[in-house]
């Protein structure tokens, strides 16, 4: 019933960061858990002319691939936060992971990520990432996820 | 995370998820507290104000009664499954006219509250919605993580 695998989706916030803290906090609680840190990288509709080199083609839709530069600072953002995860994690079977997912919509990416082979993870997020106005409580990434995924979904806010 | 989870229930098909859940952690957890509660909207107007009611209304006796029914029989089903000697539950009856923040003020009333656990939609509105309002509006309102089940 308790899912094996914990996802958290990070984009190095400070929501990401408290939802990072009790992800590892839970694992440790849940015993053999896997900690799947990801974090998407949101790929930009292309417009007229698709002859250019870095045309990403999904779902019939033409989108410009991420930059050599995007590419490595996704890499380094999700290696510091399962760096994170892993000094907080204190259960020795839990394992930690990170992944740099490559998407249109954040979202989605997430969902699929956690419904991915059939499995259910418990997705722990942060409530409002680096994008989005303050005052809102809830972002608009954790707002389609909250709504859209089939799995548990933790919410974690931070006080600032 | 403080050991002190709330768990809010309408008897509704998520929330018998949501208990499964929270039984499930506070059984990997050492020392917990899983608070059990159910809010009642009081119905029947009522003059004077009083300490019991402060809402200037009462609670049906039916639905008192119904809702202690509820929270006694998802506290026996919880209590079964329980294989923590170290987890304590308790059962606690509502009465608010908003049931979220029944449930917000009732889970940070004491400054610790480790999480509160919910379905996704309860018995009220539309089953096309992912997300029901009670739901929708605790986790606005919340200052601690909120856990959202789904069926």
């Amino acid at each position: 019933m308790i899912p094996q695998t914990i996802l958290v989706p990070t984009d190095g916030s400070p929501g990401a960061q408290a939802a990072e803290s009790m992800a590892a906090e839970l694992a440790g609680v849940m015993g053999s858990a896997t900690v799947k840190v990801v974090h998407v990288i949101p790929m930009s509709c292309l417009y007229g002319d698709v002859s250019l080199e870095n045309v990403v083609q999904v779902k019939q839709v033409n989108y410009v691939a991420c930059t050599l530069d995007q590419r490595m600072g996704a890499d380094k953002l999700v290696a510091d936060a399962t760096a994170r995860v892993k000094a907080q994690v204190e259960s020795a079977k839990v394992n930690v992971v990170g992944k740099v997912l490559e998407s249109p919509s954040p979202a989605e990416a997430i969902m699929e990520e956690a419904h991915a082979d059939g499995t259910c993870s418990l997705i722990v997020m942060g409530s409002r990432g680096m994008g989005g106005f303050r005052r809102l409580a809830l972002g608009s990434v954790s707002n389609s996820v909250v709504h859209g995924a089939h799995c548990p979904v933790m919410i974690v806010k931070t006080d600032e | 995370m403080n050991q002190r989870i709330l768990l809010a229930t309408d008897g509704s098909a998520s929330a018998r998820s949501a208990e499964a859940m929270a039984v499930n952690l506070c059984n990997h957890m050492g020392r917990c507290t899983l608070e059990v509660v159910t809010v009642i909207h009081p119905q029947v107007e009522k003059a004077a104000y009083s300490r019991a009611h402060p809402y200037g209304a009462y609670s049906s006796r039916a639905d008192v009664t119904e809702a202690e029914r509820l929270l006694s029989e998802v506290g026996d089903r919880i209590r079964a499954q329980l294989t923590n000697p170290e987890a304590k539950v308790y059962e606690q009856l509502l009465e608010h006219d908003s049931p979220a923040k029944a449930i917000v003020e009732e889970a940070e009333a004491t400054g610790e509250c480790g999480m509160i656990i919910l379905g996704a939609r309860g018995l009220g509105g539309f089953e096309s919605l992912a997300l029901g309002s009670v739901s929708s509006q605790v986790l606005h309102a919340a200052r601690c993580p909120v856990l959202i089940i789904k069926e």
